[in-house]
């Protein structure tokens, strides 16, 4: 804390006398500053100041030292100090090397102890008059006051006394809490054992007696089968569950019941429900567009492996790195859809690159927040001011998520994803596509064999009299479109006809022609397009076909659109088409490219200012070496860039997709046009041209001269020729092999496909982003971590890989704390670490510090065995106890941090729906499957979004209206509103902890929402038909809505209630029939519909008091 | 690591402590003397009153009618005169005007950057002069009462991301918006109706919105935006069922309490005392949002003055009706969206059409807030997202152009409590495309709107995951020259 030069300057006069510094500072100060003009003198003086500050006896002011005496006998650096610091100092003397101020930093020893530049430390352990932090803090004086008045931050007399406490008892550093590894303990001896049930209650109850309280008494039967049904399953109890539970009496009833939920399918669904808003799932991209996207595979997969109790590592390990695991399989690869879950733009104005950086930048905070409990993302722009995580260790871990195969497009056409793709291929269906392979293969080996087996070439050969004749023939038999732009439609030349057909004329638009290879041609400008006749060049991967055009480039194009047949960028050029790089030809064939695509470049760039004749050729193999590009008849050296083209490349338009357009030139979306460009003598034939043909169409006379010489080149030449024309076998091979490639093209279609990850072959190199820019490249960095949580083993590959065995290292101190934090959170509403999402130094200490040490070795020691650990929180006594709030318990811990009782609060969004479900017997018992779209008030998607590709709400008739709430279609820019009123993560980032809150719009929600009033009708008529007494029926009713029986009082209630209801609607029939019509379901119209409506009403009403949505 | 939990700070001795104590802390729960963090951190939430009570600094303004027109209207057709372009029309803009701003993805293909004049004239109006396009005969009248910013800039190039900075101060979605801040720091000064309104006109096909852009954030999610709706249930969930009146619904009510009561002895549990409220307020809601959003007693001349539109439910003209009621009502933050000003083609036609659907009720809604004095402690705010470029996105003809996104300036205005009015303040190039004289960042024109409203933006922070949130990030200077 240097007394800085320009602080002087600027400071005003005043006195400093409440300082009680008995020393003549404002004597110096006035003899220093009197003078503006005295500034060199500055620095002279300065030291000779301080050496006088320093040397001066300092009073602790009398309200500090009052407090001295209710501060903790030794003062623990995590515990009491830091939390301080971190929140009042850190901002400019913390690990932030970008905005520390004044060279001094305080959240390291050697920082807070050194020297500061004009002598004196800012903290001298055990000297706290010698202290020059301790100095500013107490100082009034708004131009030394730490911190200073301008932060708005200001230092209690409390936190003031125990810093200097800390000082005085030699200002001891640790490493933050969280970073040393766990340790384990036993579990501490307490004075009434009564109650232990687990080595939990060791922990909670030894805490407790240091207040004077002890755990409550368990909690009775009836809330405790409702609190672990919904705490296991996101399920009620059924009557018959709570009836069986409460006639057991035998000794391991409890642990029975426990057993009964923990093999049940819902658990699985009620553990993926909160894993969705780790994973932030949703059925759509996010941003404006919002496109739909369905991952519900992934999902499926998640409910699987909870219920499979798959051990917590190698769950994350698979969702993290399932692609570059050793035993890497189709589920494997799957569940890490999870880190492709992060929202996607497709506005069409982006730069792909900039949100790809986001994407991984997404991945990497889910990451801190989902496994190391990290809030990372505040070191994306600077250090991180609170935690040491520097900003290049941010761009560390950013480095392993940023070689994944994508660019950052959205690529959402009706059946397209944006790779890396993961084909999900059932088992019957990889039976068929390994046989149509076989069978592909094995044609294709034919084919091969006919070429090279063939006897009859040599005789050919002899006889062959190979004339211009029979090449044109040939050639052009196969010709299927020629535009020569030589003529044009008089009036504004928009048409060129193509010679073949003249049905299909080329459609110009602001034609721009000129001169020519032959006659004239079609040149580009900034604004104009040339469409060729409808579907000519129309294609799929397995068709073999030809084109060839002339092509005039007037200078070299970094990047030019030459011709194409393929969807715009974003919806991954899905068909074919020519670029100029450099002037380098680049051929694209794609599905959605880059991932599923094949392209090569040619190795030699278009001379400029020059025609040249174009001609590419491809075989139907999908394969990058069934394409050949010429150039004047030659054959040119390519490079293939990617080869991986296993889905279709035609493209039908759709509301979402601009679809087919005919082969086009000109002006292209995102690509900076061929301008001045010409394009002449364009042809198009339906099956791939030999070489020989090429040449034969570039030049004549050369062609026939190489027939006649015979050389190994021509024979060659010939050879292929010959196959393609003479060999009788040859085309009924190329007739099946197109036909088997069909039929592959054609499963293969019909496989969904999911977004996963995968890497490119070479990692992308990774930078930190100055500002958090996505262009702004600062230092190179490798893959790695944070080293002050654990440094990354020397053996571990740079790679995911790498990451998650440094995760799953027994010595990571944070990975499985922050689970059985997590899990504990479920049960008991908040974490032993409430900021369940920050570990950090400005996150919340545990409350229970040694039982969370001891449940996270546990869960490591017993294989990450998660039913386990929810098992042993289950049979504590900690989560048994009841949940009465005493008056000593509100007064002395309103929050239940000490859980001297058990948990109450209000259920989640999905239980409160699911709930309602449930006791009506409507819901819908099915695991897995697409989201759903239950009841939703009218209009809510269209108000946002009346595009003509918007997507509509088209709710459910049946089984879509009665699923379990985590199937509820989640669309990113209108989420389900009855959920977000309960609170529910938006899922636009990783979300590990909700925020309840009570408002009234919950209270309209299960009042007037169809879904409640249904349900509570449903449950009326249920009770009617099944019982005759009204009696029974409305202790049913309660006991349905609450899980318990009403007392005495509840009773009278319900029938006065009751009573009114019916009196109500025996007077207004069309009342009790208005009401009976809501929701779907009919009524039963045997039954009385007053009845029904009454009992109906007071369903709902008992299920809006707070027993019914409150987890007890 | 025992032996430094084992020290943990004796809780009995700190607590009496405080209780001797007079550090304005009240009444201090034990969680937060476990962690101190947690009390210094957050205040306590009173929604009636929000955490400020009164604010930081004498308030100008009670309320905001923020009428967003969402897809960055252009500058240049609007309130940015810039007649050189006519020299310069059909000319390639020159490198130097363009320096290195980026440009959006749309145009990044573009080989020709051709300057375009606006196809729209501009006189100027009223006693200050200011200059208005044609497009807005109805603004032109009253615009002696706007505070027009020509300085506008901002970091976004895309919509959603522009959206969101403009309304939560970040350009990716999850912060809380303007409104969600003001319902949180200010609380309500009507208890039966949400402090945070938003309505969004019907029709068009323009760029879609995202509801985050109301969103609470990280907020507790009462202070999120209400959404108004034009139709029978203009809350979500507010009617009552079928065959349920409002008398059914008291004696129900009546009962839910009753039995909450009842479950109040049973557990002891302050959370049902809460719940027993949130039913009361919900009730009042019932009655008090439908008759907030009742039109019908209004007279002719109010419908003349807004337009024909005024009397379709769902019509821009009408929320902006509705907006003087709920202003009337003191509701807080009021916003209306308003999409369709995203004009990359056809912007001659384009910008007439969106300038017919808006400019009468704009001028309207100020003119009627003026005759009921409401204007003096309401401020308006008129603007979208970012500009537009002063080149031709797409071909340039005669009759036809296009313009894209432009952070670099936008024009924009306020009205009303606390702002000057027949003002014109920043200055743009001669092209419209940089700023040359007082520019307002987006975070100026936020700390500007909260302190008219009381609040020192860099003292109304939000604890979340460790960090103190602010709307204006770690930026802001209160634009003083605007300031009446």
């Amino acid at each position: 804390m240097p007394l800085a030069v320009d602080t002087y300057q600027l400071r005003k006069d005043k006195t400093i006398q409440q300082m009680k510094i008995k020393c003549c500072l404002n004597a110096i100060r006035h003899f220093l500053f009197s003078d503006g003009l005295l500034k060199p003198f500055v620095y002279i003086f300065q030291g000779l100041f301080l050496l006088i500050l320093i040397g001066c006896d300092v009073d602790k002011p009398d309200e500090i030292v009052k407090l001295e005496k209710n501060l903790p006998d030794v003062i623990d650096y995590n515990f009491h100090v830091k939390p301080i610091l971190s929140d009042k100092c850190f901002a400019c003397h913390g690990p932030d090397m970008a905005s520390q101020k004044g060279d001094l930093r305080l959240d390291t020893e050697e920082g807070a102890y050194k020297a500061v530049a004009d002598g004196g430390s800012a903290i001298v352990p055990g000297e706290l008059k010698n202290s020059l932090a301790f100095m500013r803090m107490i100082s009034e004086d708004p131009e030394i006051k730490m911190p200073p008045p301008e932060s708005h931050l200001q230092l209690t007399n409390l936190e003031i006394a125990t810093l200097a406490k800390w000082i005085e008892q030699g200002a001891e550093y640790k490493p933050h809490w969280s970073f040393i590894p766990p340790v384990k303990s036993e579990p501490p001896k307490v004075k009434n054992n009564s109650k232990i049930k687990q080595p939990i209650d060791n922990f909670t109850e030894k805490r407790l007696e240091r207040e004077g309280l002890s755990l409550s008494e368990i909690a009775s039967k009836e809330t405790l089968i409702r609190r672990a049904s919904f705490d296991v399953t996101g399920l009620p109890p059924t009557i018959t569950e709570i009836d069986d539970f409460l006639k057991d009496d035998s000794s391991n009833a409890y642990e029975k019941l426990v057993d009964r939920l923990l093999g049940s399918e819902a658990y699985g669904e009620r553990m993926a429900a909160d894993w969705m808003d780790v994973a932030r799932y949703a059925d759509s991209d996010g941003y404006l567009d919002d496109k739909h996207r369905d991952f519900s595979p992934w999902r499926d997969w998640v409910i699987k492996a909870f219920n499979e109790n798959m051990p917590y590592d190698q769950f994350a390990i698979w969702q993290l790195a399932g692609d570059l695991v050793p035993e890497s399989n189709q589920e494997t690869k799957l569940a890490t859809a999870f880190n492709r879950l992060n929202k996607k733009n497709s506005e069409a104005g982006i730069v792909y690159e900039e949100y790809r950086v986001e994407y991984a930048a997404d991945r990497t905070h889910t990451l801190g927040k989902a496994f190391m409990g990290l809030s990372i993302e505040c070191a994306r722009c600077h250090d991180h001011k609170y935690d040491p995580i520097s900003q290049k260790d941010y761009y560390k871990l950013f480095g392993f998520f940023n070689s994944t195969f994508e660019i950052g497009t959205p690529v959402y056409g009706p059946d397209q994803t944006p790779g890396p793709a993961l084909l999900l291929t059932s088992e019957e269906q990889q039976e068929q596509l390994d046989f149509l392979h076989k069978t592909i293969a094995e044609q294709e080996a034919k084919a091969e064999l006919t070429k090279t087996n063939d006897m009859g070439f040599e005789q050919w050969l002899k006889k062959m009299k190979l004339t211009s004749n029979d090449l044109n023939k040939q050639i052009s038999e196969d010709l299927v479109a020629y535009y020569p732009f030589d003529q044009f439609n008089s009036k504004d030349k928009t048409e060129s006809p193509n010679v073949l057909d003249s049905s299909k004329p080329a459609k110009l638009s602001q034609p721009n022609i000129k001169p020519g290879k032959d006659g004239k041609a079609f040149f580009v400008t900034d604004y104009n397009s040339a469409r060729l006749g409808e579907k000519v060049g129309w294609y799929e991967r397995t068709d073999p076909f030809s084109f060839q055009l002339w092509v005039y480039p007037d200078t070299v194009y970094k990047e030019a659109a030459v011709m194409w047949h393929s969807e715009d960028r974003r919806l991954g050029l899905k068909g074919y088409s020519l670029t100029l790089r450099d002037n380098k030809l680049e051929f694209i064939m794609a599905h959605s490219w880059p991932q599923n695509a094949i392209q090569l470049t040619a190795k030699q760039a278009l001379p400029v200012k020059e025609w040249s004749q174009v001609t590419v050729t491809y075989d139907g193999s999908s394969k990058a070496d069934g394409v050949a590009i010429y150039v004047n008849g030659e054959p040119q050296s390519t490079s293939t860039d990617f080869d991986n083209l296993y889905k279709g490349i035609l493209y039908e338009k759709n509301i979402h997709t601009y679809g087919f357009g005919g082969i086009r030139f000109g002006v292209r979306t995102k690509f900076v046009p061929f301008k001045n460009g010409g394009i002449d003598e364009v042809k198009v034939y339906k099956r791939k041209l030999t070489a020989l043909e090429v040449l034969y169409s570039y030049d004549e006379n050369s062609t026939l001269l190489l027939v006649k010489d015979q050389s190994s080149e021509s024979k060659k030449m010939l050879y292929e020729y010959y196959i393609s024309h003479y060999n009788p076998d040859y085309h009924d091979v190329a007739k099946k092999l197109k036909e088997i490639r069909d039929k592959e093209n054609e499963l293969v279609n019909g496989i969904q496909e999911i977004m996963v990850m995968g890497d490119l072959p070479e990692p992308r190199s990774t930078y930190v982003l100055n500002r958090g820019v996505y262009n702004a490249q600062g230092e190179q960095v490798e893959p790695g971590v944070p080293e002050s949580v654990l440094p990354f083993g020397q053996s571990l590959p740079k790679n995911r890989l790498g990451l998650v065995k440094w995760l799953f290292d027994p010595e990571n101190p944070l990975t499985a704390r922050v689970f059985v934090n997590r899990i504990w959170q479920m049960y008991f509403g908040k974490g032993i670490v409430e900021t369940s999402d920050d570990f950090g130094s400005q996150g919340s200490l545990p409350s229970h510090p040694e039982l969370l040490d001891w449940l996270a070795i546990y869960f490591q020691e017993n294989g990450w065995n998660v039913k386990d650990l929810h098992k042993l929180i289950l049979t504590s006594a900690t989560y048994m106890q009841n949940s009465l709030v005493t008056k000593e318990l509100q007064e002395k811990d309103p929050e239940n941090i000490l859980l001297a009782r058990g948990p109450r609060f209000r259920l989640p969004a999905e239980m409160i729906r699911d709930n309602a479900l449930a006791i009506s017997g409507l819901l819908v018992n099915k695991i897995g499957g697409k989201s759903v779209y239950p009841y939703q008030p009218a209009g809510i998607w269209d108000e946002l979004s009346t595009k003509s590709w918007s997507y509509k709400y088209l709710q459910e008739s049946g089984e879509g209206l009665y699923r379990r709430s985590l199937y509820t279609i989640w669309k990113r820019t209108a989420p389900p509103p009855s959920m977000l009123i309960f609170d529910i993560a938006d899922r636009g980032v990783c979300t590990v902890r909700r925020k309840p809150t009570s408002t009234p719009l919950q209270a309209l929600v299960l009042l007037n929402d169809p879904q409640f009033i249904e349900a509570g009708r449903v449950v009326a008529e249920h009770l009617i038909q099944y019982e005759n007494d009204t009696t029974k029926r409305l202790n049913m009713a309660f006991r349905l809505a609450t899980g318990r029986f009403p007392d005495d009082t509840e009773k009278n209630m319900l029938n006065e209630f009751y009573k009114e209801e019916l009196k109500k609607f025996d007077k207004n029939k069309e009342d009790a029939l208005a009401f009976l019509s809501i929701g779907e379901s009919r009524w039963d119209e045997k039954l009385n519909p007053s009845e029904i409506a009454a009992l109906g009403v007071v369903v709902n009403s008992v299920m809006n008091t707070n027993d019914a949505f409150t987890k007890n | 690591m025992d032996q430094y939990f084992n020290k943990i700070i004796q809780q009995e001795t700190r607590r009496d402590f405080l209780k001797k104590t007079a550090m304005g802390l009240g009444s201090i729960a034990l969680s937060n003397l476990i962690n101190p963090l947690e009390t210094l951190g957050n205040a306590r939430l009173d929604t009636k009153n929000g955490v400020l009570g009164l604010g930081h600094i004498p308030a100008k303004a009670k309320r905001v009618i923020y009428l967003f027109q969402s897809g960055g209207p252009s500058q240049l057709e609007t309130f940015d005169y810039k007649p050189s372009l006519n020299k310069w029309h059909g000319q390639e803009i020159p490198d130097s005007v363009r320096g290195s701003q980026r440009n959006s993805g749309m145009v990044a293909s573009q080989s020709t950057f051709p300057l375009v004049r606006s196809i729209y004239d501009f006189k100027q109006y009223g006693q200050s002069g200011a200059w208005v396009s044609e497009i807005f005969p109805h603004t032109a009248k009253i615009v002696d009462e706007l505070c027009i910013v020509k300085s506008m800039y901002t970091e976004a190039i895309n919509h959603e991301p522009a959206v969101m900075f403009m309304q939560t101060g970040s350009q990716l979605s999850g912060r809380p918006s303007i409104g969600s801040w003001l319902s949180y720091g200010l609380g309500s000064d009507n208890e039966n109706l949400p402090n945070f309104v938003v309505m969004v006109s019907q029709g068009g096909g323009a760029q879609p919105l995202n509801s985050q852009s109301w969103g609470n954030g990280f907020l507790p999610s009462h202070h999120q935006g209400v959404q108004f709706r034009s139709g029978a249930d203009p809350v979500l969930y507010l009617n009552n069922p079928y065959g349920i009146h409002k008398e059914d619904r008291r004696r129900a009510l009546d009962y839910i309490k009753k039995m909450n009561e009842h479950q109040l002895g049973l557990w002891g549990d302050p959370e049902i005392e809460s719940n027993i409220n949130q039913y009361e307020m919900a009730f009042r809601m019932q009655t008090s949002v439908p008759d907030a959003v009742d039109v019908s007693g209004e007279p002719d001349h109010i419908y003349e003055m807004y337009g024909e539109d005024a009397k379709k439910p769902g019509t821009y003209a009408a929320n902006c009706l509705l907006a003087r009621k709920l202003a009337e009502k003191d509701v807080k933050f009021i916003q209306l969206y308003h999409t369709g000003w995203d004009q990359h083609g056809g912007l001659p036609s384009g910008i007439k059409r969106q300038a017919q659907d808006t400019d009468q009720a704009t001028a309207a809604l100020i003119k009627d807030l003026k005759q009921r004095g409401l204007l003096e402690d309401t401020l308006v705010v008129w603007g979208g997202e970012f500009g537009r470029t002063s080149f031709s996105q797409g071909q340039l003809t005669k009759t036809n152009y296009g313009r894209d996104h432009h952070p670099g300036c936008f024009s924009m205005w306020m009205a009303g409590a606390g702002v000057k009015p027949g003002m014109v303040y920043g200055q743009t190039d001669e092209f419209g495309y940089n700023v040359i004289e007082n520019p307002v960042h987006v975070h100026d024109f936020q700390a500007t709107m909260m302190h008219l409203l009381g609040i020192d933006h860099e003292r109304l922070t939000f604890k979340y995951q460790g960090r103190r949130f602010r709307l204006t990030d770690v930026h802001g200077k209160v634009v003083k020259g605007i300031l009446a």
